[in-house]
């Protein structure tokens, strides 16, 4: 039995010593100034090997310090507990290749898939890109919603707020022809609250993608690497890693995913509402005014019209926007469960 | 039998008493003092757990002699185990020491050679005044600094939204009588309310101060939160921990409040500083946003959005620009009654501060919503490891 044990030790060191080798030289090949790997294309190597590989030789080193010390000290059992930590470490390395690997696969398949499907831009590098550019799409878009609705607002306050006012003989008179149209501020003031919501989502969604993209990789999953080889932080670790990992690679898929899955919906891209015409405080004629009011109501809540814009907003905007945090933000839970840290988003799943 | 309760339940008393004790001598002597990583707090610090660790060692002793005197086994177990005890108490101290003492001595500036290059290191510390300049600030002081400016730039962006409301509040109650001439006769007349349809802006700027009100109250939440840790965590949390660990029928308990007392003074300070520096990567892939400057602080705090290279927040303050032409809010006293005067009003385009508002609360909100998540984690995995399981998932809650 002690002879198992003395021949599985260091065939346990020689593994983990090459499995940090591999990760120290990936670590070179994608230090800045080196022609990047032929098997790792640089724009895809998102992970900071350097910083990875660095993340998991420190507490290697810690735990083969404590493990020699347990000779010269003679502690025999908490030999037993170094191994597990060793194993441990072993297994954040191997948990830090498969990030980048499937990080790697992701990129690679999602920039084959659209690069093949967009005929007319083939300048899709990574999934992040292409996120990116579909949240800019959804963002200038809504931006020329919300600035329209405020225009058509503007414009339909200022004549609905014109009346006439006579004095004759001491007598005063107040007639505000126009106030009928007054009744399409109210839903024109819904509809520009759930823009502006929608746009606050989709700002939002930018900012994270852009800050997944800027230090996922480089701060967030190395320190969990670190934090995950130790005991008392696994669970921190583990919750970080999870983090970096969920919004770099699944939240960026996850916007793809769902935004094309609505790529053949037969509804148009928002168009401009109408502006009202001028209104006349003068007008003695009732039914004119009238008119006027029902004929405006009917160009406002035109079908195609009305379609386009409450499936961009509500559906293609505000409801992705909820679904996209609410997968990654499951996913990110399942995958630090996996990965040994069971951690309550349900503080983030409140916010989205 | 009645006699040994009795006896217990005294035992007890005096124990919870002797702990009120060390907590109400404690209090008025250090928790005044801010924390600035002193040496005198470090020496007051280690001596009450020397203290502490020596009265534990002389209650062994006297218990070990007393076995030994009478020759109980019971007595002679107690002793050696607490002895172990005791010692793994001075280890963990020592150990939090170090940390504690590490922290004090690293400076922030320091991460972003770690991270990446110097041009990643904020704005908030690089160009923080005196001798803190240049990321010359230890990790707690960077820590209240980064809080201290995102509270700022959120009270900023709450002053802006009031500027925006009440111009608004103006302009949609402004109306104007149109004479056409026979006015002058029979003071007939139109009247039009020329910015009447802005109150949609109104209601969604409205709904933007509710947004900002929170973003605010998280920050300052941190803030308070971080002046509680600085003032009294270290000076009488820590000690106290130590003494209830010490203490046999309580050690679980005492493990608890030293885990506790690691993820909130240790952890939390860290996980701020990494809030700092990515903070700049929300805006970092996008163009800067315009923040006006409404209560004349020049955008005070907004750098924590900034580095060398990439600036999240644009401060307006010049008064050329037409976004912000009536840029103060004092401004608005003596605004006038002509429709010119209406114009200089201008508030902040709706989609900026949209923008501007989720900015900030992804800082504020988001990003300590997932402090809290770490350490939680943390303080869980770790008050296992040295006691009883302690849920600090409330924390996060409260945020």
């Amino acid at each position: 039995m002690r002879n198992m044990e003395k021949t599985a030790i260091p065939r346990m060191l020689v593994f983990a010593s090459f499995a940090l080798a591999i990760l120290a030289s990936l670590g070179n090949a994608a230090l800045p100034g080196n022609a990047p790997s032929s098997l790792f294309p640089h724009y895809l190597l998102a992970l900071d090997f350097q910083y990875a590989s660095l993340a998991l030789l420190i507490p290697f080193a810690i735990v083969a310090i404590a493990y020699m010390a347990s000779y010269a000290f003679n502690v025999p059992h908490i030999r037993a507990i170094l191994q597990d930590e060793a194993l441990q470490i072993i297994a954040t390395g191997a948990v830090a290749l498969t990030l980048a690997g499937t990080q790697l696969v992701v990129d690679e398949y999602t920039v084959a898939v659209l690069n093949g499907a967009n005929a007319t831009g083939n300048n899709i590098t990574s999934t992040m890109d292409a996120a990116s550019s579909v949240l800019t799409f959804l963002e200038t878009k809504t931006i020329e919603v919300q600035d329209n609705l405020a225009t058509v607002s503007i414009a339909l306050g200022k004549e609905a707020s014109k009346s006439v006012f006579c004095n004759f003989m001491g007598v005063g008179f107040t007639i505000g022809n126009c106030g009928p149209f007054n009744a399409y501020r109210g839903s024109l003031t819904a509809a520009m609250f759930t823009t502006s919501t929608a746009l606050a989502d989709t700002y939002a969604q930018e900012y994270l993608l852009s800050l997944a993209r800027n230090y996922a990789f480089s701060i967030l999953i190395p320190l969990g690497l670190f934090l995950r080889c130790f005991k008392v932080s696994r669970a921190a670790g583990g919750s970080l890693i999870a983090i970096g990992f969920g919004f770099y690679t699944v939240f960026p898929a996850v916007i793809l995913a769902t935004d094309n899955l609505l790529q053949d919906s037969s509804v148009a891209l928002p168009s401009a509402l109408p502006l009202v015409g001028t209104c006349d405080p003068m007008e003695t004629n009732a039914a004119a005014a009238r008119g006027d009011f029902i004929d405006y109501g009917t160009s406002l809540v035109a079908y195609d019209q009305a379609e386009s814009i409450e499936y961009f907003v509500l559906v293609r905007v505000l409801f992705m926007s909820i679904l996209n945090l609410i997968i990654t933000l499951s996913f990110i839970r399942a995958f630090a469960h996996m990965i040994g840290s069971d951690i309550d988003v349900s503080s983030l799943a409140r916010i989205s | 039998m009645a006699t040994q309760d009795s006896v217990k339940s005294a035992f007890r008393l005096a124990l919870f008493a002797s702990m009120f004790l060390v907590l109400a001598f404690s209090h008025p002597v250090f928790a005044a003092t801010p924390f600035t990583c002193e040496q005198t707090q470090f020496n007051s610090t280690m001596e009450l757990c020397g203290i502490a660790a020596l009265a534990m060692f002389a209650l062994i002793a006297l218990v070990y002699i007393g076995g030994e005197a009478t020759q109980n086994p019971r007595m002679l177990t107690w002793a050696k185990t607490e002895a172990m005890q005791a010692f793994a108490s001075l280890v963990i101290v020592s150990i939090v020491l170090f940390v504690v003492s590490t922290m004090c001595d690293f400076r922030v500036g320091e991460i972003s050679s770690l991270v990446n290059s110097t041009s990643s290191m904020p704005q908030i510390y690089k160009l923080a005044p005196g001798t803190a300049a240049n990321g010359n600030d230890t990790l707690y002081n960077g820590a209240m600094r980064y809080v201290e400016n995102l509270a700022a730039v959120s009270l900023s962006n709450v002053n802006s939204l009031r500027y925006d409301l009440g111009a608004y509040e103006i302009r949609t109650s402004y109306s104007k009588f149109v004479c056409h001439g026979s006015c002058v006769y029979s003071l007939s007349s139109t009247s039009v309310s020329m910015f009447g349809g802005e109150s949609a802006n109104l209601a969604i700027t409205n709904n933007l101060l509710g947004v900002g009100t929170v973003t605010y109250l998280s920050a300052v939440f941190q803030y308070f939160i971080l002046v509680y840790i600085y003032g009294g965590l270290f000076t009488v949390f820590l000690p106290l921990a130590i003494v209830i660990r010490s203490v046999p029928f309580m050690r679980h308990f005492g493990g608890s409040l030293i885990a506790i007392f690691v993820a909130l003074y240790i952890l939390y300070p860290l996980m701020l500083v990494a809030d700092a520096y990515i903070a700049p990567g929300f805006a970092a892939s996008s163009s800067p946003v315009k923040m006006c400057d409404r209560d004349g602080r020049n955008c005070a705090g907004a750098g924590i959005f900034s580095t060398a290279t990439t600036h999240g927040v644009t401060c307006i303050n010049e008064t050329a620009d037409s976004q912000c032409t009536l840029r103060k809010e004092w401004d608005m006293e003596g605004v006038g009654i002509t429709q010119h005067d209406m114009d200089k009003l201008q508030p902040n385009s709706l989609p900026a501060a949209i923008r501007l508002n989720v900015l900030l609360f992804l800082a504020a909100v988001f990003l300590s919503s997932l402090n809290f998540i770490v350490i939680a984690a943390f303080g869980r995995e770790l008050s296992r490891f040295l006691g009883e399981e302690a849920d600090m998932s409330r924390l996060g809650q409260m945020i």
